[in-house]
Parts: structure tokens; sequence; C-alpha cells
């Protein structure tokens, strides 16, 4: 309910934008920054290109608001510009294949899974989870990202990826596969 | 008959892998749920006979709940941010509506005097887009320019992202008083260090923190946004001198 009232404001504000309201479009600016910067920041890792690339999306916005055809919720849309620059951005930064795929063997080490149990605080768990997401791929860390973190269903992350349903169900099995390695000790290891 | 039965036990072990396969692939939004109904009483038929894959589950819950808990690193928007990204707008909104922008801007003087009389980097810039438009105009045969001393041009040379500088040039609108121009001069902590030229640039010099990167561009920017100024060009690199008298 509370989502739908919002999703209807944020297309009224895209509508403006479309029409050349700058007004609305920092206003959209300002509700989306904090959700885009943490958001880009999950699929790259990399901190220094996120302001950047969050500017490519905003003007993207601002530029491609009217072609919003509002079928799909506005921060699918939005979500969908950002997942597409910043693998564009990563593209840029290293242009030739610099994620391993998970056959090939570059990973970090895995944790230990006979320390004992009280070393394990939350801080490490989520220390070892970020270097595990580190080792995906931009492309499979996004469907883990929209899936664990945002809790969006595999259909809205097909639209915001751009590719089939059955693939996001595949980048999540590879994915499922390579965090299983580097995590046996989240208990995702204990069944096969 | 047992050779029956095998083969359907075989063929009953094939559909159970596959539906195996299937539902563990749906655990991931069983557990987040999101699952349409149908999809997910299948998931839990298949999980009440399947210790497999009530082990994925329990798994992917509990990765579920490390990634909720991983602290979101957002900081809030810098003002610097928003005033480039305008700044990129303003410019993709000028590389719109430019063409009809420049020939009044060319129209309002003769490009010849723009040049002869503007410093170098200006003159670069004039004399470039000056080249494309005469190619147009040329055409149409609209050469018979007027020599126009004192007008200022409206605003039509702009660049996007200048380099550190810490001397910009400024065309003051016609309409501007001096007061005017002395508030604005205050709100960028600006200087005139030199001119006008016999077109009415003056160069501006604004103090070295304000001179660099981010700094500028909101400088220049908030320079463009105002009513008193009607041409704005960075010098690059900060060189020194600009446009004497």
């Amino acid at each position: 309910m509370n989502q739908a009232t919002s999703s209807d404001d944020e297309l009224s504000q895209l509508r403006r934008v479309a029409a050349g309201d700058r007004k609305a479009f920092e206003a959209l600016y300002h509700l989306y920054y904090r959700r885009l910067f943490a958001y880009l920041w999950k699929i790259t890792r990399r901190g220094e290109i996120v302001e950047e690339v969050l500017n490519d999306v905003m003007l993207a916005i601002w530029t491609g608001a009217a072609r919003f055809d509002g079928r799909s919720r506005p921060s699918t849309w939005i979500f969908g510009i950002a997942y597409h620059k910043a693998l564009k951005a990563l593209a840029r930064l290293q242009p030739v294949a610099a994620w391993p795929e998970p056959e090939t063997r570059e990973e970090p080490e895995p944790v230990d899974a006979d320390e004992p149990e009280s070393l394990m605080n939350r801080r490490e768990l989520k220390t070892t989870l970020g270097k595990a997401l580190g080792a995906l791929s931009p492309e499979q860390r996004a469907v883990v990202e929209l899936t664990y973190y945002y809790e969006l269903p595999y259909g809205e992350i097909a639209e915001i990826v751009g590719c089939p349903v059955n693939t996001v169900k595949t980048r999540m099995f590879h994915a499922r596969k390579r965090l299983k390695q580097l995590l046996p000790r989240f208990g995702i290891g204990a069944t096969g | 008959m047992t050779e029956e039965n095998t083969m359907e036990r075989q063929a009953s072990s094939a559909r159970r892998e596959r539906l195996h396969e299937r539902v563990s692939e749906l655990i991931p939004w069983y557990v987040n749920g999101t699952l349409a109904a149908a999809e997910r009483e299948r998931v839990e038929e298949h999980l009440a006979q399947c210790a497999g894959c009530r082990g994925e589950a329990a798994a992917a819950r509990e990765l579920g709940r490390a990634f909720r808990e991983e602290e979101e690193f957002a900081p809030s928007p810098h003002p610097l941010q928003l005033a480039r990204l305008l700044a990129r707008i303003d410019e993709v909104e000028r590389q719109r509506s430019r063409p009809l922008r420049f020939l009044r801007a060319l129209k309002a003087r003769g490009p010849r005097t723009l040049l002869a009389s503007s410093s170098r980097p200006v003159r670069r810039l004039v004399a470039a887009q000056a080249a494309a438009l005469l190619l147009v105009l040329g055409a149409a045969g609209a050469l018979g320019w007027k020599i126009l001393r004192q007008a200022p041009p409206s605003t039509f040379v702009t660049l996007a992202d200048p380099a550190p500088a810490a001397q910009i040039h400024v065309v003051f609108a016609e309409e501007a008083s001096e007061r005017q121009i002395q508030a604005l001069l205050a709100s960028v902590h600006g200087q005139i260090v030199a001119g006008p030229s016999p077109l009415g640039v003056y160069t501006l010099q604004v103090p070295a923190p304000a001179a660099s990167g981010d700094s500028l561009a909101v400088v220049l920017d908030h320079l463009r946004r105002s009513r008193e100024v009607s041409f704005v060009v960075p010098m690059a690199g900060g060189a020194s001198g600009g446009q004497g008298r």
C-alpha cells in the first residue's frame, strides 16, 4: 500500500521531469541519492566510481524520462539504468575480462571451517560476506543483492538487469555455488 | 514385469530429479517471500520431502539475514555533486538548442569583432564555433555583419567540465547595475583583474580554494545562472594575464 503510493508519487515526479521540471528533478535526485549510492556500491564494489556513475544515472533519467512508459515501477526503471551504467563503468575500468568465472581459480581464501565459533563474530561474518561477494561477477552480484538485500521477485530482477527470467535463475545458481565454496562457515556449505 | 517396474522407477526418479532442480532454483525467492502462491506451494510440498532442499532453504535464510544486516554505506549528497550534475544538464540542454542560440548570438554581433578582441581561449572557442556556423550562414548569404562595440553577446560559449583555473572571462549583462555586479563578485569571492576589452570582456579572478576542480565548476555554474552575466568562459590552466584593456 505504502509502496504503491510512493510509486505513484515517483511516477508523477518522473512525468514532471519528462516535461523539463528541474524542481521535480532535484526532488527525485534527493529521493534517490542514497538508495542509488548504496545500490551502485553493492554492484560495483568500487567506491571511486560510484559518484560518477550516479550522476550518469541521474543525467540519463533527465534525458530519458519522456521515454519511461510507466509499465514498470519507476524504481525498477531507475535501478535498471543504474545497473547498466554500473556495468559500463566497470568495463571502462577493466576492459579485459577481469571477473573470473566460477571455474577459474583466483579466489579469496575460504574461511577455515574449524575455527572456533566464538571467534566468528558478526563483524567478521560481514567482512567475509563482503569478500565473497567481491569474488562474484557484477552480473551475479546484482542478482544476489537484488534477491537477498532488496528482496525483489525474480521477475522484477529480470526487468532490472534486462534479461530473461531463466538467466536470472542461472546467475543465481552459479552465484550460490560460488558462495558455497567461499562461505562454508555460513552454513551454506552444510548441504552440498 | 520387473523390467517395467525398473523403467517406471527410473522415470519417476528422473521426474523427481527435475522437480528437485526446479524447486531448488526457486529457493532464494521462496526465502525472500516473493514467490507467487502456486510456486510457493510447490516449493513447500517439495521441502517437506527433501532434506537437501530444507538445508538449502535454511542456508539461504541465513544468507538473507547477513545481507540485511550489512550496513548500508550511503552518504548524503554533497551540494557540489548536484551542482555538477545540474551543470551537465545545462550543457545537454544547450546542446539541444545550440543552433538557435548561436545564431542569435552571432546576429547580435559580428564574429570577427569577438575574435579580434578576445583573449586566446575565447578566440579559439569562438573561432571553432563560428567556423561551423559560417558554413551554414554562408549558404544563406547572411554575411553582412554589423560591428557592434558594446552589446554583450548572449550566452553561447560554455564549457561543461573546465580544467582547474583561477581566472574566468565574463561579460556582464547590459542591464546589470554596478551594485548587482559587486554583489555577484562578492558571492564568488571574485575580483576583476583585467578588462573590459573592447567587447566588454572582463577577467575575473577567484581565490585558490575555489579555483580547482569541482569548486570551479560550481562557481562557473553560479555565474552562468545569474542574470547579471551574459557570457562566461574559464581560462584554461589558470593562465596569467587575460585580456588587457
